[in-house]
């Protein structure tokens, strides 16, 4: 029982409460099923799940930026409605994205006053300057205010985003996967900022899905799974094995067969000799990179993302032309072929971003499954029966849930557009495999499905490199693993792995 | 009604409304435009000359449609009309060439569609190679070779007491079945060149999903190369096909005969489709014979460019009405 | 002998109406989109500017009403663009041979006027090229100096960031192409006013809207820039009489100036590829 003194106190306490919040995204997705949460002053509250929990949804409502289909939110106990991320600045509520929003012509300090401008305040250039300079001061952020936004790293990008936050934040500060593009070090750093805003009597949102972070920052921890809150744990409460199995649910067997590599000289099927490359804007994105791939071995890149790893996939795909040094596969120098010339060769893709890069969007299933085996063809002519009937196959072997083949393949989820993506590949003759954080986005039973699928490939022997930014699954598949940090690679780092400094690796 | 009907309904109306308008405000009058239109229809020598001039407009937008559909946006069919009007006029007229009608046909239907071929490529390879804006650059090329007709119409080809040139020989002039024929022929290849080939599959990959082109099918580079000249070379046919047939020999030009413009706005009507650019093509030469009828009324001939746009952008505003979510 | 000072004066007028396009063109293209119908928007204003000049006896008028001839086709690529989604390179074109259309109606009510000029020959410094520099000027500022010159840049840059920010999307484009589409209309009531007495004819245009949008890419999407550009072409096609005293056929030399601006679009293109600088970045997708 509350007596009302109590009562009154908590609702004193409260800063926000979100009632019931359902969001349908337009492509049928229940994103949050009825999630209701109390957000109290100068706490750090910690939403915890894994990917797809729904917890950037929910943040997206509260911070105006994502209207939800159905719900209540007040603030202070009365009733608000967000139209656009400028209501919710308004009310002093603001967030830092998982992914900068950040708008590349732009200087650091147009893109902060920008903000500024949308909350209301107008304010010169001069006034604006000395008050970020304040709270770079104060919380003790460093980041250049003339940089044109396009020069910083995604992990400048991030502090720009967080003094934001806190020039705006007034009552709620929300940091939506703030540690992604940070070193362990930086984390911590952050973290001792959080804890510092929340002193101040400000609310702060912490979404992550790393256990460890959300225990060492939160004051509580809400965790999300398929939509909906499971349970709010006090710090005082909270153990890892608690977080865990309200996170996952029951307990999915993951154990993935691990073969050795043939490592003799002769068996290299992917090697890489001082590559240089040049990314967007002309400054040096790959600076002198070596490294090599063996038969039957699964090599992973690590790196914190933006250092240099997608314009690593697009050169070894052949998008991207190499400045100086040699790329070699299977023996034969295909520096300066095409894309086309390097899968006859036996090069298989798994691209970054599904739909509009591995699939043609608007059309069929069929035709997608044809456009990555017509090529190896000698025939002008296709026959289309013959990619329908292995469209079909494809459908039944991996699972693909599906109503025909003569769908357009956005109808697809994204599990089973990645089924598809891979399946296509499988049906050719593949040596080499390169995936970019192929399991990106799925669920946890499409992401087990992937690697696993990465593995038999390995076991058939084929050799992948697989470039990702989760250190978990490189740990789990590679037999070694090359670390990029500012377009350099170090390495490789060979089994057991030393995860400590695979770390240090990614951040120095 | 939900927005995506109300919309489109609204799109339609306005459309109408703004036909109606443009209609009323020609010196014909309301009554004058639509009973002229009316007599088109209603005429069989009129629906056949309209046959005639859908030659230039139905094979400039057979080779549009590839193009576009592969999101190469080039508006060079009409100095490749020209140029292939050009070259068809060359060759029967100037060469001093005498072989019999049957042949001729062919022959400059070849000549004037590898002049519109070349003229594409050169936009093709500007944009494979270097990037250069492929629209900007063709519109640069429409007037240049504008210039060029007009020289060789003033100068070296000029006879008589004004500025023309000599005419098509009576010999050699086409009709509606040799029209059509072509047409129907160009229309079909080009579709089975879409739809069963690996060329075909990689145009509407690059124009749907760039990325997908360039990731796993032939060089992109390649693809824009062989869509150029693929475009032109219908668009150059269609200048054959309108000197031979209605136009017969060249006055000096202030401005292009604009079947090439109209090619493109056919394109677009028949959802850049090779076959449906047949219909949509005939279609609008129906209007252009119902706007030469009614120049006599004193009503500018361009007003058929301008009813034509207008019907285009009502459809393309319908359809992606259509699409409104919500 | 050609007088050096008048092709100077020529190219100076000549530029006029092309930076005045190129910089409502640059407007829209700083917002996101591309608004290919610039020559369209031109026609219209020579033939509706010209039509309110005979009407009305007034310069002003007549580019009052030019302007809004312009910005009144530029209204029905919102609706269609930005109200129902349609595509934007599709409806520039179709705007193009609309605006050519409608000019010849609009047009064709100019005639049987007297002969005599209506307008004055506006001289080699006339108001509307002083107001082309000062319009540059200001959108400068406004660009790089206001927040909400920010704001339009930053809409034009991404798009999805910006709606996700509660920046004014649908509110700064719609003003940006409506600027656009005046400006294009007042360019084209110059040629008429300028060049031709205040009388419009066929084909007035002759591609100079289309020039105008290659000046925005050879100014590299900037006011100056666009200044600079809009000189440069404006002198091309200045030097037209030139070419016939060195034995050049008048009809070739019409070619010139378009030939030329290819090849400076061809070079400029490959710089920026070659400095690896890039344009307001939405635009990059679709102009090239």
């Amino acid at each position: 029982m509350m007596d009302k003194q109590e009562y009154a106190q908590k609702v004193q306490k409260t800063i926000m409460n979100v009632k019931n919040i359902v969001v349908i995204y337009p492509n049928g997705v229940v994103a949050n099923k009825g999630v209701s949460l109390d957000i109290h002053k100068g706490e750090i509250l910690g939403i915890l799940g894994e990917n797809g929990a729904g917890k950037t949804t929910l943040m997206k409502v509260i911070s105006g930026r994502l209207r939800p289909s159905s719900g209540e939110i007040y603030i202070e106990g009365k009733k608000v409605q967000f139209r656009s991320a400028r209501d919710a600045l308004k009310y002093g509520i603001a967030m830092v994205p998982q992914h900068p929003q950040l708008f590349g012509g732009l200087s650091v300090l147009e893109d902060l006053g920008l903000s500024l401008k949308l909350a209301g305040m107008n304010i010169s250039r001069e006034r604006l300057r000395s008050k970020i300079e304040e709270i770079e001061e104060k919380y003790g952020i460093n980041i250049d205010l003339e940089a044109k936004i396009w020069r910083l790293s995604m992990g400048e990008r991030q502090k720009v985003d967080l003094v934001r936050t806190i020039l705006l934040g007034k009552k709620i500060i929300i940091l939506d996967e703030p540690t992604t593009h940070l070193t362990p070090m930086e984390s911590e750093k952050l973290i001792n900022i959080m804890k510092k805003l929340s002193k101040e009597g400000r609310a702060v949102l912490f979404i992550t899905h790393k256990l460890k972070e959300a225990l060492m920052a939160s004051d509580r921890i809400a965790v999300m799974r398929k939509g909906k809150i499971v349970g709010i744990v006090k710090k005082e409460e909270a153990s890892e094995e608690l977080l865990i199995k309200l996170m996952f649910g029951d307990k999915i067997d993951s154990e993935i067969s691990y073969v050795k590599a043939q490592k003799r000289e002769r068996d290299k099927v992917l090697e890489v000799i001082n590559l240089w490359v040049k990314g967007p804007h002309g400054v040096w994105s790959l600076k002198g990179i070596d490294l090599h791939v063996f038969h039957n071995e699964i090599v992973g890149i690590a790196g914190i993302a933006g250092n240099g790893q997608r314009e690593l996939f697009e050169t070894l795909l052949g998008l991207r032309k190499a400045s100086k040094g040699r790329i070699i596969i299977k023996g034969v120098d295909v520096t300066k072929k095409a894309p086309l010339y390097r899968r006859l060769l036996g090069l298989a893709v798994i691209p970054e971003e599904r739909l509009g890069w591995a699939l043609v969007p608007g059309k069929s299933i069929f035709y997608n499954i044809a456009l990555g085996l017509v090529f190896d063809d000698k025939s002008f002519f296709i026959d289309w029966k013959r990619y329908k009937t292995l469209a079909r196959k494809v459908v039944k072997m991996f699972d693909v849930k599906l109503g025909s083949v003569d769908d357009p393949v956005d109808s697809l989820s994204g599990g089973n557009m990645q089924k598809v993506i891979v399946a296509r590949e499988l049906l050719r003759s593949v040596d080499l495999v390169l995936a970019m954080n192929p399991t990106a986005g799925l669920d946890f039973k499409a992401t087990l499905a992937v690697r696993r699928t990465l593995a038999s490939l390995r076991s058939r022997g084929s050799s992948v490199l697989l470039i990702s930014e989760d250190l978990d699954e490189l740990t789990e598949l590679s037999n070694r693993i090359y670390v990029m940090s500012r377009g350099v690679i170090k390495g490789p780092f060979e089994r057991p792995f030393n995860l400590k400094e695979i770390a240090k690796a990614m951040t120095t | 009604m939900n927005r995506a009907q109300r919309n489109s309904l609204l799109s339609l109306i306005s459309g109408i409304l703004g036909l109606i308008l443009i209609a009323y405000m020609t010196p014909a009058g309301l009554r004058g435009t639509f009973s002229t239109l009316g007599l088109v229809y209603s005429r069989i020598d009129l629906l056949e000359t309209s046959l005639l001039y859908s030659g230039p407009i139905i094979a400039s937008a057979i080779g549009l449609a590839l193009a576009y559909r592969a999101g190469f946006i080039t508006i060079g069919s009409e100095g490749q009309v020209l140029l292939g009007a050009l070259t068809a006029l060359w060759l029967t007229a100037y060469s001093g060439l005498h072989i019999s009608r049957s042949l001729m046909l062919p022959l400059a239907l070849l000549f004037s569609g590898l002049a519109g071929a070349l003229l594409g490529l050169i936009s093709g390879i500007l944009r494979a190679y270097w990037d250069v804006n492929e629209t900007l650059s063709s519109l640069m090329l429409n007037y240049i070779v504008l210039a060029f007709a007009n020289y060789l119409i003033a100068g070296p080809w000029r006879t008589g007491p004004f500025t023309q040139t000599r005419s098509v020989p009576n010999l050699y002039a086409i009709n509606k079945i040799d029209v059509l024929i072509t047409v129907l022929f160009l229309a079909f290849i080009y579709e089975f060149l879409l739809r069963r080939t690996k060329l075909g599959l990689a145009i509407e990959a690059l124009g749907k999903a760039p990325k997908a082109a360039y990731t796993y099918a032939i060089p992109v580079s390649s693809i824009i190369v062989y869509v150029s000249l693929l475009q032109g070379l219908t668009a150059g046919m269609g200048g054959a096909l309108m000197i031979m047939s209605f136009q017969r020999n060249m006055t000096a030009m202030n401005q292009s005969p604009g079947y090439g413009y109209m090619g493109i706005l056919v394109a677009w009507m028949a959802l850049i489709s090779p076959v449906g650019s047949l219909i949509a093509g005939y279609f609008f030469s129906t209007l252009i014979v119902a706007g030469y009828l009614l120049q006599s009324k004193g009503v500018p001939f361009n007003t058929v460019l301008l009813l034509q746009s207008v019907i285009v952008l009502t459809f393309i505003a319908y359809m992606a009405s259509r699409r409104t979510k919500g | 002998m050609v007088n050096v000072m008048s092709i100077l004066t020529n190219g100076l007028s000549n530029a006029t109406p092309l930076i005045l396009a190129a910089l409502g063109e640059m407007l829209v293209e700083r917002s996101g989109k591309v608004n290919l119908g610039v020559e369209g928007m031109m026609a219209v204003g020579a033939a509706a500017g010209s039509l309110a000049g005979v009407k009305w006896n007034s310069l002003a008028g007549s580019f009052l009403v030019g302007g809004l001839s312009g910005a009144l086709l530029s209204l029905i690529y919102v609706v269609a663009v930005i109200g129902l989604n349609a595509d934007q390179i599709v409806t520039g074109l179709i705007l193009v041979f609309m605006g050519i259309g409608l000019s010849e109606l609009i047009g064709i009510k100019t005639g049987g006027t007297p002969g005599t000029p209506l307008f004055p020959s506006l001289g080699p410094f006339d108001y509307l090229e002083v107001f082309s520099i000062v319009l540059a000027v200001f959108l400068w500022f406004l660009l790089y100096k206001t927040w909400t010159g920010v704001e339009l840049r930053a809409i034009g840059e991404d798009e999805l960031s910006a709606l996700e920010r509660g920046l004014r999307v649908k509110t700064l484009r719609v003003i940006s192409i409506i600027v656009g589409g005046f400006l294009a209309g007042v360019a084209g009531t110059y040629l008429s006013d300028s060049f031709h007495y205040g009388r419009w004819y066929s084909g007035i245009t002759g591609g100079m809207g289309w020039i105008a949008i290659g000046d925005v890419i050879l100014g590299y999407w900037h006011p100056f820039g666009i200044l600079i550009s809009g000189y440069f072409t404006g002198l091309l096609f200045a030097m037209k009489p030139l070419l016939p005293t060195i034995g050049i056929p008048a009809e070739l030399a019409d070619a010139l100036p378009y030939f030329l601006v290819l090849v400076a679009l061809i070079i400029v293109t490959f710089i920026y590829k070659r400095l690896g600088i890039s344009p307001p970045a939405s635009v990059w997708k679709t102009i090239r």
